[in-house]
């Protein structure tokens, strides 16, 4: 399981290490450092993974075995054959992805079908991480099981740190924080990591613990990237970078996890659609609360250092004023549009709807997670 | 914003692996080839000049895919040559904006020719510069490269079969995962599950599959949007039209750039840079008939404002006949035209023309061609025959009628003018001694200056100052061979038109050949 959980971290890094690469360096063949770092992770899961279900099926003691669901005559963890499905679409995403390139050429977007099943067979190892932690911490009598469930929020980080890589182009600039698309897709994408969190997670502020780490692994990896030297290596350079481009200052979950921690105990079981209606107002208000300032201070000056990572750009960019405005959302790389408010508060409304049907997926999702064992 | 100079909407440019890149092509996918723009057909550029010291030959494999890599080969002449390296430069980048050259290998068993891979990542016109190091010092040369996207690569069979087969795997586990986390993932150690919890999960599978479906579905109707706007992106000839109209007695050939990139105001709203005089003409047009490829014209149509020009008509015979035109962009970005006109018969005044204008219907041979006075121009044909893609085939030599070489003089700008043509007209090109490039765009590429931002400035200073004009700026040998750097790109039966200069009249030869 710690095998799993540590390859689900080197995932993360990799992949944030690898667009910041892409960003910087942008000269790009399979065999560049994050890439194995990825694969390499993909791998160790797939190999540890399956290394689990042979032992179980042929052999292994019957009180593991009773631990295991069966699945085409093997036996394994559920959270075991989440891994094994995902490694194999992480591998599987590698020749398609190459061909896609080969055919559209090589793409700055990360939104595109052979990186999406990239991104599902990450996801499905670090919730595999996450399902096998979630057993673990449930088979454990109840309060006697720290390590599980801080295992168990460290995965959920990790996960959150994948949607929000995924989400990047919607939600990463600080220019983004006050635009409609921003709420709405946050909302709809994020809700429902938190809510499951926050119902399954036998931590006492689970969600929150969970987006504070987040926003720690996500800081120190772009603190740690702005320091590695880098050259771009295509042309053309608009924009000549010294050192790897970081990602921005990670956005402000803890304030939403605070709240669904809140009110997911407060309601306890039962209610939960009016339980998910209340956590996507709320998710929608505390976001508001603190990212509306919080942009303002990381487009000013004063955030234009190496601390709170404002004002990285790619090499490519041609730099202007955009820089520091607000963009009601991105297309084609980066495409800054004038600050729009007129219908901010329907826009609103929505990212609250979103956020509702989200975290009541989420609430569904967390009853079932609390209640996984095998 | 920053809309590029020349280049065609495309979907922006990340990056991953090409780890499978040569495989793919080895194995044989075959590419959706459509025209491109700097010649008809004929994708890569052939460059034959000087880096400093050392002669060298140049060639350019075009990506097709943009972004992509484009193969450099560079063949230098004689001893002590200790490093190549090349880098592209987009027209608009600056000089800050060159990425860090790369180091060109040795092809393998040759002592004489260098090989690295260049990354192009938008389409638009580059300057890729070779700069040679060795015992005689360093020079560079300046390769001009109008970058287009053409084709999309198919899926090779074996490759699909295999992401096929994956897919299905992975969809099977998924569908299989999903049942089993409903049936018995909840269940406390050493249960078994009820034969309820077994219909559940049943019901929960068959549900699943159908969510995953729908979802592949949605990412099918993704692809094909994202391959229809790919599509969309490529490089397309644009439009044109030309037309034959009376004027005092005789025919003038009207052409007119009508296509939607080349419309606008200002220069601003336009997707392309203005023209400027390559050989001291604003266009080269290129008159071949079209059931025959019997009678050959080189026209320099004057252009009576941005969109059209207008050159009066030799007297060639009546009958449907291609047009291809030859522009260069300011930016460096070269670009051929076409579009078919109806020519009557000639009318009885011919109206004045350029003395340098040219046309030809004498007969069509297969390596020596009369010129006048009982001279001949020979090409020198190699056995057993031509073949895709060797270089060196076209060498041509004057003779005179006692045998001996003759001399020829600059026919605009160059020693000699060739334009080869497959016969049913889908590939074209225009070459000189240099080879494929335009020089005019190699003049615009090495003069540019950081100043030179507005649209038209560069073109109208370089013309004002003389270095666009006809003669050229580097060193010419006007003895009596004349080669063209240049491998056809395809099989098929080609025609091969050289144009040269001699006692002030300009001789055309006209040469057949089948390429296998």
């Amino acid at each position: 399981m710690y095998a799993v959980v540590v390859a689900a971290a080197l995932i993360a890094i990799g992949l944030t290490w690898d667009i910041s690469w892409h960003r910087s360096v942008g000269r790009d063949t399979f065999w560049t450092a994050p890439h194995l770092v990825e694969y390499v992770a993909a791998l160790l899961v797939g190999m540890s993974c399956g290394w689990l279900i042979l032992k179980n099926s042929f052999g292994g003691a019957s009180a593991e075995r009773s631990q295991m669901v069966s699945f085409w005559g093997f036996r394994g963890p559920l959270g075991a054959w989440v891994c094994v499905w995902g490694s194999l679409a992480m591998l599987t995403s590698a020749p398609f992805d190459n061909w896609w390139h080969n055919a559209y050429g090589l793409d700055v977007k990360i939104v595109s079908p052979p990186h999406i099943l990239l991104l599902l067979g990450m996801l499905g190892i670090v919730a595999g991480a996450l399902l096998m932690a979630l057993a673990a911490q449930n088979r454990a009598p109840a309060g006697g099981s720290p390590g599980f469930a801080a295992t168990f929020a460290l995965s959920g980080a990790i996960l959150l740190l994948l949607l929000v890589t995924a989400t990047f182009e919607y939600t990463g600039f600080p220019n983004l924080w006050r635009g409609r698309l921003f709420y709405q897709v946050s909302a709809a994408v994020f809700s429902v990591l938190l809510a499951a969190v926050a119902r399954a997670g036998r931590l006492r502020w689970p969600a929150t613990i969970t987006a504070l780490l987040f926003m720690g692994a996500s800081l120190v990896l772009s603190w740690a990237l702005e320091h590695v030297p880098a050259t771009p290596r295509l042309a053309p350079i608009n924009n000549p970078v010294t050192h790897l481009v970081a990602a921005p200052f990670p956005i402000l979950l803890v304030a939403p996890a605070l709240i669904f921690d809140v009110l997911v105990r407060r309601l306890g079981d039962g209610h939960d659609w009016r339980l998910a209606g209340l956590l996507g107002a709320g998710f929608v208000v505390a976001f508001l609360a603190v990212s509306w300032p919080a942009s303002g201070f990381l487009l000013s000056p004063a955030a234009r250092n190496r601390v709170f990572l404002a004002d990285q750009w790619d090499y490519s960019v041609r730099l202007g004023s955009w820089r520091y405005e607000y963009w009601d959302g991105i297309r084609n790389g980066r495409m800054p549009l004038r600050p729009v408010l007129s219908g901010f508060a329907k826009g609103l409304a929505i990212a609250m709807l979103f956020g509702a049907a989200s975290s009541r997926v989420g609430l569904a999702w967390g009853s079932w997670m609390r209640r996984v064992r095998r | 914003m920053n809309r590029g100079v020349d280049r065609p909407a495309l979907v922006g440019p990340d990056a991953r692996g090409s780890l499978l890149r040569r495989a793919v092509i080895l194995t044989g996918a075959t590419g959706l080839v459509l025209t491109t723009s700097a010649h008809i057909g004929s994708p890569d550029t052939w460059f034959e000049g000087t880096a400093g010291p050392y002669p060298v030959r140049i060639l350019v494999r075009a990506p097709g895919v943009i972004p992509g890599l484009a193969d450099v080969v560079v063949q230098v002449t004689g001893e002590g040559v200790r490093a190549v390296t090349a880098s592209p430069a987009g027209y608009n980048a600056g000089d800050r904006g060159i990425p860090p050259a790369d180091t060109a290998r040795l092809v393998p068993g040759r002592s004489d020719s260098w090989t690295v891979p260049l990354w192009i990542m938008a389409p638009g016109s580059y300057s890729v510069r070779i700069t040679v190091t060795g015992s005689r010092g360093q020079g560079t040369a300046i390769v001009p490269l109008s970058a287009v996207a053409t084709r999309v690569l198919d899926m090779d069979r074996r490759l699909g079969w295999l992401l096929a087969g994956f897919g299905v795997f992975l969809f099977v586990g998924a569908v299989t995962i999903i049942g089993a986390a409903v049936r018995e993932s909840v269940l406390p150690p050493g249960e078994t599950p009820d034969p309820a919890r077994r219909r559940r999960a049943r019901f929960a599978m068959g549900g699943g599959g159908v969510f995953v479906l729908l979802l592949l579905a949605g990412g099918e109707r993704w692809w094909d949007a994202v391959d229809r706007d790919y599509r969309r992106g490529l490089d397309r000839g644009w439009a044109a039209a030309a037309l034959v109209a009376r004027q005092d007695g005789g025919n003038l050939l009207r052409f007119t750039i009508a296509d939607s990139g080349w419309q606008g105001r200002s220069w601003e709203e336009r997707a392309a840079s203005p023209l400027i005089p390559d050989h001291g003409r604003l266009m080269h047009l290129f008159l071949v008939r079209e059931s025959d490829a019997g009678a050959f014209g080189h026209l320099h149509p004057v252009s009576l404002d941005s969109v059209r020009f207008e050159a009066p008509l030799p007297p060639l015979p009546a009958g449907r006949y291609r047009v291809f035109a030859d522009v260069t962009h300011e930016s460096g970005f070269a670009r051929t035209l076409t579009a078919t006109v109806d020519l009557p018969a000639p009318a009885p005044a011919a109206t004045s023309r350029d003395p340098d204008d040219a046309w030809f219907t004498g007969p069509t041979v297969d390596s020596v061609a009369p010129l006048a006075g009982g001279a001949t121009l020979v090409w020198e044909r190699r056995l057993p025959g031509l073949a895709v893609d060797d270089p060196g085939a076209l060498n041509f030599t004057v003779r005179e009628s006692d045998g001996s070489i003759g001399a020829v003089e600059p026919y605009l700008g160059m020693s000699g003018h060739a334009v080869v043509m497959r016969e049913d007209g889908r590939v074209y090109v225009h070459l000189h001694p240099m080879g494929t490039v335009s020089a005019s765009a190699q003049v615009v590429l090495r003069e540019r200056l950081a100043s030179d931002t507005a649209r038209g400035t560069l073109g109208r200073r370089l013309t004002d100052n003389g270095a666009l004009g006809p003669l050229p700026g580097h060193p010419m040998a006007l003895e009596g061979r004349i080669s063209f750097p240049y491998a056809f790109p395809d099989r098929g039966n080609y025609r091969i038109w050289v144009e040269i200069r001699r006692h002030g009249v300009v001789e055309t030869a006209a040469f057949r050949a089948t390429v296998r």
